[in-house]
C-alpha cells in the first residue's frame, strides 16, 4: 500500500451536476438519463465550456472534455488559490480527446487533404487537455498524461503520490476526464458493452448481464504531502493499493465501499469475485454503494467518484481535527474503499478521515 | 531524489536506419538516407512534405512472431524495439515486480483513422467496411499497446501509456524512475513509440511545420520538421539489477511552460528549468556535461527557444547536435530514440552530428556539432526533449561513476 497523502481540495462534473456544489444540491433520486430514446442512452452532463468557465480567458475555444477537466480543476483549488507555481499536474484518461481527434480526421478527409483544421489538430492531443489546465491556473511543475483504460485515474494518482513523496512540487492537482461521444458508444457496442435496455441503471443491473450506459465526467483532487510533524492536518488522507486492504475488523465498522461495476458482464463477474476474494477483509456492516447508478460509466468515472468522496470528507471535518481532543477514534473515521474493477486487474483507492497513517493498516 | 538512481540494463531501437543500435549508429556516421515520400499512409498533399519511414524489411526480416494489420504498425515497430531492449532482463526478477511504461500519442489511430472513414462512406448494411474493422478497434486505445507488450514479455506489474505529445518518450522514463524510486517495480521497461499516420501528417501540414525537405536544425533557413517513425525502449532496473549496465540514468527534470497550446514560451525559461531540475538531481555540474542531444526539430520557434535555453543552462558552453536529419521527428519516440542514442554515444565513444548548417543563424549560440560527428569519450548525456502544450522533459544519463 503506498502511503497516504493528504487530499485538501476536491471538485467534480459530471451527470450529476457542474459541479460537486451542485451535485449535493440534487436529490439521489434525480437521475439525468438523455440521449436517444430507450436502449443506447447515456447519462451526459450539461456542461458547457462557454457557458460554465465565466471569467475564464479562451474559455469559449475550448471543448467540452477540456472544459469539464479545467472546470473541475478550479472547483478542487477554490480554497489554496494562487497555486505555487512549482505545482504539478497529472492527469488521466481513458480515451482523450475524442471530439477533437474526429473532427480533424473529418476536415482532413480525401482532397480536404490541405484544408486540414490545426485548432482542431492542437486539440486532439492528449496533452492538449492538460496545458490550458496549467495556463489558466499559472502552473509551470511537472505535466503529465496518462491513459490507463479504466483506470487512468488511479494510475495518475499513484504518480502524483510519487511525485510528492519524492519531492518533486509542493502539491500535484491530480485528476481524470473522459467526455462522451457518440463515436465512443458506438465503438464500444461494437463489442456488445453497451446495454440495450431503456431503464436507467439500478443496483440489480449492475450485478447482470445488461451492459453499460455511458456517462462522462472529470474530477480532481488537491493532494499535499501528509503531515509528519505533528501539526494539525486540514486533510483527509488517500493511497492508492493495488489490492483491498486487509483493514482490521475492529477498526473497519462502518466501512464504506464504492464498487465502481458498470453493468457489464465481466465487471458484473468479476466484482462478485473480488467481493468473494476480499469478504474476510470487509466488515458485515460495509455500506456498498455503485457511484455509476447515478452517473454513467465512463473511464474517468473514479475520479468523479473519489472527488465526491474526498468532498463530503473534507465537509464532514470538523473543527477539532488534529488538536488534543481528538482520539482518532470516531466511527467516522471509517475508511472508504473506491473499489474499482477492470478488464484487467482491480485497483482501489482507501481514504481515512485524518489524513495520518491508518491504524490497523494492512497487512 | 529520494533514492538511487536507477541503472539502464538493456536497450532496444527501430527507426528509419532498421532495427538495433549498431544500424543507427551506422547511419548517424554516414549521415543516413534523406526523407521520401511516405509510403504507409496516403499523403493527400501536393508538393509532398517527405518523411522518414521505418523500411519494411526491418518486418520481413523479424524471426519474431509481429501483430498483423494494418492498424497495428505501432505495436509492430514497438515490439521489435521493446524484444532487444528485454533481452537484458535478469532471471530472477518477478513478473508482477517488472512494469511497462510507453510513451505515444498516436498508437492505434490508424485503425481509428480507418474506422471513421469507412463509417462516413458507407450505408447500415450488416456486412459493412465499419463492421469488419471493428476488431482492430480494440487497439485504438493508447493503454492497449503497454498492455500488449506486458502480456508478450510476461510482465505483471503496472502496464500504461504516457502522452504529453513529444516529450512523451522521456517523460515515460522519467516516469518509470518514479515507479522503481516507490518501490513499486524492481524493473520497467520504458520508452516510446508513434508510427506515420494521417492524423499527424495532416496536422503538422495543417500548421505549415513541415519542411519541403531534409530538415536543418539551428541553420539560419531551417524550414520545419520532416516526421518520422520509430521505437526506443530501455530496460530500467534498481541498482545493482543488472551485471553490465550500460549507463545509469541520473537524473531527469519536467516542467510546463503554462503559455500556449503548441508554442513553447518564447524566453525558453521552461526548458530551462527543467534544464536546471535533471542537472540538480542529477548532482551534475554544466561542466560536466560532455554533450547536449537536443530536441532540435528544424522549426524557427522550437531551435530559438531551446537555444536559449541551452545558453541560459551553460554559460561556458557545451557541445550540442540534433539527430532529427537522420531519425525525422518521431514524435512520441523522439525523446527514447535520444535517449538510447546517448546510451550508445557513451559506449562508442563518439558524438553524433548535427545537420550541415550552410547558413548559420546569428540568434543561436551553440556549438554544434558538425555533421561527421566528433570522436571523444563521453560519459554525460543531457537528452533534451519538448512538447505541444508546453511540456518539457531532461533527462541526465552518465555511467554513475558520480
Amino acid at each position: 500500500m503506498t502511503p497516504p497523502v493528504r487530499v485538501v481540495g476536491a471538485g467534480a462534473v459530471s451527470a450529476r451536476g457542474k459541479s460537486l456544489a451542485e451535485a449535493r444540491n440534487r436529490p439521489a433520486s434525480d437521475r439525468t438519463f438523455a440521449g436517444p430514446a430507450g436502449a443506447r442512452a447515456a447519462y451526459p452532463s450539461s456542461f458547457d465550456s462557454r457557458r460554465d468557465l465565466p471569467g475564464v480567458p479562451g474559455a469559449r475555444r475550448l471543448g467540452r472534455q477540456t472544459g469539464m477537466a479545467l472546470a473541475a480543476a478550479l472547483e478542487a483549488i477554490a480554497s489554496r488559490a494562487p497555486l505555487p507555481e512549482e505545482t504539478a499536474l497529472v492527469l488521466g484518461t481513458a480515451h482523450g480527446a475524442v471530439a477533437e481527434t474526429v473532427a480533424f480526421l473529418d476536415s482532413a478527409r480525401g482532397e480536404n487533404a490541405r484544408y486540414a483544421s490545426p485548432t482542431a489538430f492542437s486539440g486532439s492531443l492528449h496533452a492538449s487537455m492538460a496545458a490550458p489546465i496549467g495556463r489558466t491556473l499559472g502552473i509551470r511543475g511537472p505535466m503529465l498524461v496518462v491513459s490507463d483504460g479504466d483506470h487512468s485515474f488511479e494510475t495518475a494518482l499513484f504518480a502524483a503520490i510519487q511525485m510528492l513523496r519524492a519531492g518533486e512540487a509542493p502539491l500535484v492537482l491530480v485528476g481524470a476526464c473522459d467526455a462522451y461521444h457518440p463515436m465512443t458508444r458506438e465503438a464500444l457496442d461494437n463489442f456488445g458493452a453497451i446495454s440495450t435496455s431503456s431503464q436507467a441503471i439500478d443496483a440489480a443491473m449492475l450485478r447482470t448481464e445488461r451492459g453499460m450506459h455511458l456517462g462522462e465526467g472529470a474530477g480532481f483532487l488537491l493532494l499535499a504531502p501528509d503531515t509528519t510533524d505533528g501539526s494539525p492536518c486540514d486533510g483527509v488522507g488517500v493511497a492508492q493499493v493495488d489490492r483491498v486492504a486487509a483493514w482490521r475488523r475492529d477498526r473497519a465498522r462502518g466501512m464504506r465501499i464504492l464498487a465502481l461495476a458498470d453493468g457489464t458482464t465481466r465487471s458484473a463477474r468479476l466484482h462478485t469475485a473480488a467481493r468473494q476474494a476480499h469478504r474476510s477483509d470487509w466488515p458485515s456492516d460495509a455500506q456498498i454503494t455503485h457511484p455509476a447508478a447515478n452517473l454513467g460509466a465512463f473511464g474517468s468515472l473514479s475520479a468523479v467518484a473519489c472527488a465526491d468522496e474526498a468532498d463530503r470528507r473534507l465537509r464532514d471535518l470538523g473543527p477539532d481535527v488534529g488538536t488534543d481532543s481528538d482520539t482518532g477514534d470516531d466511527a467516522g473515521d471509517a475508511p472508504t474503499i473506491v473499489l474499482n474493477v477492470g478488464e484487467e486487474r482491480v485497483t482501489s483507492v482507501v481514504f481515512t478521515g485524518r489524513g495520518t497513517h491508518p491504524t490497523g493498516a494492512p497487512e | 531524489m529520494s533514492g538511487p538512481r536507477p541503472e539502464i540494463g538493456g536497450v532496444g531501437i527501430v527507426s528509419v536506419c532498421g532495427r538495433g543500435v549498431a544500424a543507427a549508429l551506422a547511419c548517424l556516421r554516414d549521415g543516413g538516407a534523406p526523407p521520401g515520400a511516405p509510403r504507409s499512409i496516403a499523403s493527400g498533399l501536393e508538393p509532398t512534405p517527405p518523411v522518414f519511414e521505418v523500411p519494411d524489411d526491418v518486418f520481413t526480416a523479424a524471426s519474431e512472431t509481429l501483430p498483423a494489420g494494418r492498424g497495428r504498425r505501432s505495436q509492430r515497430i514497438a515490439t521489435l524495439a521493446a524484444v532487444d531492449a528485454f533481452a537484458a532482463l535478469p532471471r530472477d526478477v518477478p513478473a508482477e515486480r517488472i512494469g511497462v511504461v510507453v510513451g505515444t500519442t498516436v498508437t492505434g489511430i490508424r485503425a481509428a483513422e480507418d474506422w471513421i472513414d469507412a463509417r462516413a462512406a458507407d450505408t447500415r448494411a450488416a456486412d459493412t467496411p465499419s463492421q469488419r474493422n471493428r476488431p482492430a478497434l480494440r487497439h485504438v486505445p493508447l493503454q492497449a499497446l503497454p498492455r500488449s507488450l506486458a502480456r508478450r514479455l510476461g510482465c505483471a506489474g503496472p502496464a500504461y501509456s504516457v502522452s504529453t505529445a513529444c516529450t512523451s518518450g522521456t517523460q515515460a522514463i522519467a516516469t518509470a524512475a518514479g515507479l522503481i524510486d516507490s518501490g513499486r517495480c524492481d524493473v520497467v521497461l520504458a520508452g516510446g513509440v508513434d508510427s506515420l499516420a494521417r492524423l499527424t501528417y495532416h496536422g503538422f501540414a495543417s500548421l505549415g511545420l513541415l519542411a519541403p525537405s531534409r530538415c536543418t536544425p539551428f541553420a539560419r533557413d531551417r524550414a520545419g520538421l520532416n516526421l518520422g517513425e520509430g521505437a526506443a525502449f530501455v530496460l530500467l532496473g534498481r541498482p545493482g539489477t543488472f551485471d553490465a549496465p550500460l549507463a545509469r540514468l541520473a537524473g531527469w527534470g519536467s516542467t510546463a511552460d503554462a503559455h500556449h497550446a503548441t508554442a513553447p514560451r518564447p524566453d525558453g525559461s521552461g526548458v530551462r528549468r527543467a534544464l536546471c531540475v535533471a542537472l540538480n538531481r542529477a548532482e551534475c555540474a554544466p561542466s560536466d556535461v560532455d554533450w547536449v542531444h537536443a530536441h532540435g526539430t528544424g522549426t524557427p520557434t522550437n531551435d530559438a527557444v531551446e537555444a536559449a535555453a541551452i545558453c541560459g543552462a551553460f554559460p561556458d558552453g557545451v557541445p550540442v547536435s540534433s539527430t532529427k536529419h537522420v531519425f525525422g521527428h518521431t514524435l512520441a519516440a523522439a525523446g527514447a530514440i535520444a535517449t538510447v542514442v546517448a546510451v550508445a554515444a557513451r559506449s562508442a565513444s563518439y558524438i553524433p552530428g548535427n545537420a550541415l548548417i550552410r547558413t548559420p543563424d546569428p540568434a543561436i549560440e551553440l556549438d554544434v556539432v558538425p555533421p561527421e560527428g566528433v570522436h571523444a569519450p563521453v560519459e554525460t548525456v543531457v537528452v533534451n526533449s519538448l512538447g505541444f502544450g508546453g511540456t518539457n522533459c531532461v533527462l541526465v544519463i552518465d555511467g554513475g561513476s558520480r
